[in-house]
């Protein structure tokens, strides 16, 4: 066997993997979107194999009432701390929970975060409902596949699920679910909503 | 977000006035990987430098490597990669993909920001030291694939 060289073993970008190697397990990504406080930390960390981990992403603000992205519009570029968690499927496929952060006086865009993600999930408190309008806005924007759910809704049910559909105004065929975000199980199904909404979009677009 | 733009025709004296400049500087990939640690400082704690993106030489964004977020890493180990070439963030880096993690998750282990790592591990993935998963960008009309997530999360 022969030593290393004296430098970086630099090989081209189409280098081939070794013999011994396999390629890594294929990332799924789902967003867990919602307002602050509003147990994105808590959902992602209830089906999370780790503690919930941090980062700072760059995330792109516009002034709120600015939907114009064209030159003058008032967007900055921001970086805001994210939680994620990670669930092991198969030895093939890893599935990422990233909670995006949602503030009501700024529309954070998160193109870096949406740009592959197979689908969300919006986090709703009944008694902030307003502060996932803009998760809302930015999935149906993107035509993301997304699901509603109405987090502690047993805890306080003072409205309706149909209500609560009725008041956050979504299409007919986006799911409404109560959750207790603190339930492994019930962060399961709500997640298992999610993947049969994607999954039937993938059947109705294979027959397009 | 390109890093390419520009960058590889600067005239030598620009690098030289970029002090107060943190995105200025030169694309690593085409440089020896000397050129690392002269961007680097003489303390290792990682995160609590001023300027995080002069360990990028200003570089954003996942790059030519195509290193996302949720891109998924782990250490190529057919190469035994030299430790001592490899500044402090970069051998954090290798050492944080012993097994597969995103990227997000080696940013959160080594303490960088989630853009200085998109770029570092992308010019790991170009050296051919760390191997990338491949994208899951098609997957969202892959009926067989999404089956078998539902399967394999049902299963938990």
């Amino acid at each position: 066997m022969s030593l290393p060289s004296e430098t970086m073993p630099v090989t081209g970008p189409g280098r081939q993997p070794g013999p011994n190697t396999r390629r890594p397990p294929i990332p799924v990504k789902i967003l867990i979107s919602g307002g602050f406080g509003v147990g994105k930390t808590t959902t992602v960390g209830a089906l999370s194999e780790i503690a919930p981990l941090t980062t700072e992403a760059p995330m792109t603000s516009v002034a709120a009432g600015i939907d114009n992205a064209g030159a003058g519009s008032q967007k900055t570029t921001t970086t805001v701390a994210m939680d994620f968690g990670r669930v092991t499927i198969d030895e093939s496929i890893i599935l990422y929970m990233f909670g995006t952060p949602g503030q009501d006086r700024f529309g954070f865009m998160w193109n870096d975060l949406a740009d592959g993600a197979l689908g969300g999930i919006v986090l709703v408190d009944p008694s902030r409902l307003d502060d996932c309008f803009v998760a809302l806005d930015y999935f149906e924007k993107i035509k993301l596949p997304y699901v509603v759910a109405v987090n502690q809704f047993a805890g306080r049910a003072s409205m309706t699920l149909e209500e609560l559909r009725h008041a956050v105004n979504v299409d007919p065929d986006v799911p409404v679910v109560g959750i207790d975000a603190r339930s492994r199980e019930q962060v399961k199904t709500v997640v298992l909503t999610l993947l049969h909404r994607i999954l039937a979009r993938a059947k109705a677009r294979r027959t397009d | 977000m390109s890093a390419h733009d520009g960058l590889d025709d600067e005239p030598s004296h620009e690098e030289e006035e970029s002090f107060g400049r943190p995105f200025l500087g030169r694309k690593l990939g085409t440089a020896p990987v000397e050129t690392v640690e002269a961007h680097t400082h003489e303390d290792d704690t990682p995160g609590g430098h001023y300027r995080p993106y002069l360990l990028t030489g200003g570089r954003t964004g996942s790059g030519a490597a195509g290193v996302h977020i949720e891109t998924v890493l782990v250490r190529d180990q057919s190469v035994i990669p030299r430790q001592t070439a490899w500044s402090t963030e970069l051998a954090m880096i290798i050492s944080a993909c012993e097994t597969p993690v995103a990227v997000a998750e080696v940013a959160a282990r080594v303490g960088l920001p989630l853009g200085v790592v998109q770029v570092l591990s992308g010019d790991l993935v170009t050296a051919g030291v760390l191997l990338r998963s491949a994208s899951s960008m098609s997957l969202a009309d892959d009926v067989l694939f999404i089956e078998r997530l539902i399967h394999g999360v049902a299963a938990l």
